[in-house]
């Protein structure tokens, strides 16, 4: 069991600070000490079998065995504070020395032992506080940022994703991001996501194909045509001029390959002439014997709204490159993968008919050879959602989302509609975050806001997060 | 606290959206219906009025990795309990998706060959109007307009019959059809069909075939007509008529002047999938395919369901010839019904996505296997008691509301081997889906299965499996139902995936592999419950 030093400090704190004030102390000279100076930290039992795919960590559970000191009522009035506090959620401090790090211990009412009054007449009352607490020791809130993150995979900066700085702890840390989008996210939907990649895999970046650098062109398509409102200042046009049905649009070896073997999220950023759209598309992959394994038919149906055309990020599924590519782990990680030969079939389904124009497509990875955990969250904003100057904040450990104003007041604004999971980082490995802000494939409740995405916005983000440690925080981190 | 679990819960209302931490989530989808069920406790004051976590509140499941929904549906009433050791906490259940094909509960016509429900409209005094049979047949049921001998006729005699339950459904007319015989030919007088707005009157009938009572040996006619073609208001009734339209007035000389209606088809209008009105062709046929019958159907019986998103198999081939519910069906029991008629059919309701309602998706059991995977986590392949069959007889209503019956048999070598002859209990169709080909159709397949012991058994997946159709590995909450799955180191073909369970406690997937054979005690209780839920007895 742990030794404390004569400089240690526990006690219930405020929260997870650097320097934490603490609100009532476990160890203070002739008042209360740990007996013997030493506690019991315990150790989370993990639950799950040893090669199942997810597992989970237990409580902790923590003894200190307390000896105050003093008269009746100094003792008496001691222990209701402490009393108090263990009816609540709280923070606990710990610091073994002067030359150790704090740590903290999340802790929650828990069964207490007995108050032993054996040597009250010597003006000593023993009894030992138990705490069931987080499996993880925690140490204070990391926080990075603000970064600025464009909206545009083609940005010389921060381009539609951000790799964090190395993440302290020892074990995963759910993630909050805190956003300020440059243009308003009232109808939108960004989709984000955090993936854990080993160092195996040196490039961090998510895998870029703009659809003009695609060698082959299909029916009614016309590629590298100059706009600045797309990708690089270039987009692909699909004008449905000799068939409308659902044709290959695009083909041919893509710009490049995923830079690990597995599973990635396909993303297309795609325009149309008018906001009165209602057009289908598919990805797909190509087989050796020149046959295509195609993903599921992602619909966009948009009603007219005030601006002319739309512009959103469709996501066109999930696919594994190379195809069937299966029990990967680290070891495939960095093994290269072969460019693969993709295609994208578009059909208009309205009328009248409109121009549809891809843009570039994005491939975020899910679950690769490399990537040790990844998790995606889309939010929906109906109707009324961030304006400038206005910023949410998704919190992975209170598994929320709230608004503020500039000044950091609450606002009277509805949370977004959720999908997918809060964002983690992990670490002794690259995280990277990614961003793109629209995703909405339908009419939002107002059908004429003009919610089209922008490839020249932008996103102020920040991140924290509070290291999680299995065992001890080292020191300078 | 989890930290590792792949899969994230929402309960959201219009109050608001709340993400909750549970250890014990379990949900459930099924290729005959989509997502089941859902359990998990969560933390809760008893007397807590939380207005989010609320009956009917929606519960969302989303993969934390793609973000995508891997089950949704809607809470129910959540038991409470207070414990001095446990606290306060929540069991809450609840229903999935496939809830909203059970919504409404309404009379729906399909196609109907029932004479019982039709209705002597109208007769001058002495004509007689009524279900029966032929003068020269009295095993076919028809329904005879007659002008017997001796009766007193004059221009504008008549004798009418009219069809009400599609009126009463608060349907339209799509087409009709049957086969006119007559006992003279006598250009006085006109056997007619058309299509009138029930109740209607004489002044509102729109004539749609009007021909001299005649004769013919051989082939005898078939009378037919369809929507748009022939009529194109929002005519609901469907009326046969024996009219004197020439003649003057005389007395009846002979008990030959009749015209018999037989093999009566009614076909309700129905609606496509881009909500427009059905062809002349499918009004017309006299039969219809599954697919047309819950495109159709998915339009009345519900507003929860995307209609521009659904996902719909036109590849079923069984004929339908007789679908009618005038007491009243849900749509959960329509599709239980087609599933006795194709064998191979899935539906599933699934997820919502903003701005559009739940996912439909009705296709069949694919032959290829989509899911490779292995015994490792565990299988069971449960004993029990022998229920073998090789005979079995199925009942059902003729149109003239007549028991009928027909009996199969099946080699069964397990029971044939002591020459031992086995019944199956016997199959009540009723009228909704009885006719002699359903009874063909359904009686040898129920069956083949009852003459064998039943291949089934549940397959632990807690691993990653691969998924020949997307080529990918896939996770155990990823596994979809009602596709083959081939366990390599189970002895036998590969297996349908039928039902997938999982639990977040050990993240692991309990899959129903093959199909669970109903006994033939448990088909007839199926079909007695239906019946006895629209009010009809068991016969």
């Amino acid at each position: 069991m742990p030794s404390l030093t004569s400089t240690a400090v526990v006690g219930f704190c405020t929260g997870t600070d650097p320097t934490p004030t603490i609100l009532e102390p476990l160890r203070l000279a002739d008042a209360i000490q740990v007996r013997g100076d030493t506690i019991n930290l315990g150790f989370p039992a993990y639950e799950a079998a040893p090669d199942s795919v997810g597992g989970d960590y237990g409580w902790r559970e923590v003894e200190l065995p307390l000896q105050v000191f003093g008269t009746y009522g100094a003792v008496a009035a001691r222990l209701s504070r402490i009393a108090r506090l263990m009816t609540q959620r709280q923070w606990l401090c710990l610091q073994f020395s002067a030359s150790a790090p704090p740590m903290f211990l999340r802790t929650y009412p828990t069964q207490q032992d007995a108050l032993s009054w054996e040597a009250s007449g010597a003006g000593v009352w023993e009894g030992t506080l138990r705490l069931t607490c987080d499996p993880h020791l925690y140490g204070p809130t990391e926080t990075i940022g603000p970064v600025t993150i464009a909206n545009d995979p083609a940005a010389a900066t921060n381009p539609c994703f951000y790799e964090l700085p190395a993440v302290k702890g020892d074990a995963p840390s759910p993630l909050v991001v805190q956003m300020n989008p440059s243009v308003a996210w009232s109808g939108f939907r960004p989709l984000m996501s955090s993936a854990a990649i080993d160092p195996a895999q040196t490039q961090h970046a998510p895998t870029v194909w703009q659809t003009g650098a695609f060698a082959t062109a299909g029916a009614d398509t016309q590629l590298i045509m100059a706009d600045a409102a797309y990708s690089g200042g270039y987009k692909t046009s699909i004008t449905f001029a000799t068939s409308a049905g659902m044709v290959t649009r695009l083909s041919g070896a893509a710009p490049s390959a995923p830079p690990a073997a597995g599973r990635y999220k396909v993303l297309l950023r795609v325009g149309t002439s008018n906001s009165d759209t209602a057009f289908a598309a598919r990805f797909g992959q190509q087989l050796t014997d020149l046959s295509y394994l195609w993903g599921p038919t992602v619909t966009v149906n948009r009603a007219a709204a005030t601006s002319p055309g739309f512009v959103t990020w469709m996501d066109l599924g999930d696919f594994t490159f190379p195809v069937g590519a299966s029990g990967l782990d680290i070891s495939d990680a960095a093994g290269a993968v072969a460019v693969p030969n993709v295609a994208l079939q578009v059909q208009s389904l309205g009328t009248p008919v409109r121009n549809v124009l891809p843009d570039v497509f994005l491939l975020v990875p899910v679950e690769t050879a490399a990537t040790v955990a990844v998790r995606t969250m889309a939010s929906t904003f109906y109707t009324l959602g961030l304006i400038q100057n206005q910023y949410s904040i998704w919190d992975g450990y209170r598994r929320r989302v709230a608004s503020y104003s500039s000044g950091g007041v609450l606002l009277n604004l509805m949370p977004p509609a959720l999908d997918g999971g809060f964002l983690r980082v992990v670490p002794g490995v690259t995280n990277v975050f990614h961003l793109v802000h629209q995703t909405l494939l339908t009419t939002p409740g107002n059908p004429t806001t003009d919610t089209s995405d922008t490839i020249a916005a932008t996103a102020a983000v920040t991140f924290s997060y509070a290291p999680r440690y299995l065992h001890m925080r080292p020191v300078n981190t | 606290m989890l930290i590792d679990s792949p899969l994230s819960l929402r309960v959201a209302s219009p109050a608001g959206e709340v993400t909750l931490d549970v250890p014990d989530l379990t949900f459930a989808r099924s290729a005959r219906g989509g997502y089941e069920s859902a359990t998990f406790t969560v933390p809760q004051w008893v007397d807590s009025t939380n207005p989010v976590i609320a009956p009917m509140s929606r519960v969302k499941v989303d993969d934390s990795r793609t973000g995508r929904r891997v089950w949704e549906g809607y809470l129910d009433i959540p038991g409470r309990t207070t414990d001095r050791l446990a606290g306060h906490t929540w069991q809450v259940g609840a229903i999935g998706a496939r809830s909203v094909l059970a919504d409404r509960s309404l009379a729906h016509i399909v196609i109907d060959r029932d004479l019982s429900k039709w209705q002597k409209r109208f007769a001058s005094p002495g004509a007689s109007a009524a279900q029966g049979t032929l003068p020269s047949d009295t095993t076919t049921p028809v329904l005879l307009m007659q002008f017997p001998s001796g009766q007193a006729v004059g221009n504008g005699s008549r004798a009418t019959m009219a069809y009400m339950a599609l009126a009463d459904a608060g349907q339209k007319m799509g087409g009709y059809g049957y086969n006119r015989t007559s006992g003279i030919g006598d250009a006085n007088y006109r056997t007619r069909s058309g299509v009138d707005i029930a109740p209607g009157t004489v002044a509102t009938l729109l004539v749609v075939r009007d021909t001299n009572l005649s004769v013919t040996s051989g082939t005898v006619p078939i009378v037919s007509a369809t929507y748009t073609t022939d009529w194109t208001g929002i005519q609901d009734m469907l009326v046969v008529q024996l009219a004197r339209t020439a003649g003057g007035a005389t007395n009846v000389a002979t008990d030959s002047v009749w015209t018999a209606d037989s093999a009566m088809w009614v076909c309700a209008r129905l609606k496509t999938s881009d909500g427009s009105w059905q062809t002349p062709t499918v009004h017309g046929r006299g039969y219809l395919f599954a697919h047309e019958v819950v495109v159709d159907a998915l339009r009345r019986f519900t507003t929860m369901v995307d209609l521009a998103g659904v996902s719909i198999d036109t590849s079923f081939a069984y004929q339908i010839n007789q679908m009618a519910y005038p007491d009243g069906t849900r749509m959960s029991d329509l599709l239980d019904d087609l599933a006795l008629l194709e064998p191979d059919i899935v539906w599933e309701a699934l997820e919502t996505a903003p701005g559009r309602q739940h996912r439909f998706v009705l296709r069949r059991y694919p032959s290829d296997v989509r899911y490779e995977t292995s015994r490792y986590d565990g299988w069971t392949s449960p004993g029990g008691e022998v229920d073998l069959a090789n005979s079995l007889t199925v009942f059902w209503n003729d149109p003239a509301g007549g028991n009928q019956s027909a009996a199969y048999t099946i080699q069964a070598p397990l029971l044939d081997q002591w020459g031992r002859v086995r019944d199956a209990d016997p199959l009540q169709l009723g009228t909704e889906i009885g006719s002699r080909a359903a009874a063909n159709r359904v009686g040898p397949a129920v069956l083949a299965q009852s003459a064998k012991v039943p291949w089934s058994g549940t397959l632990t997946v807690a691993r990653p499996v691969f998924d020949r159709y997307t080529a990918q590995d896939v996770m155990p909450w990823e596994i979809e139902p009602g596709y083959l799955m081939n366990v390599r180191d189970i002895a036998g073909p590969p297996l349908r995936v039928t039902e997938v369970s999982y639990s977040d406690a050990d993240q692991s997937a309990s899959l129903t592999l093959g199909t669970p054979v109903y006994s033939t005690e448990e088909m007839v209780a199926k079909l007695t419950r239906r019946r006895s839920s629209r009010g009809l007895a068991y016969t």
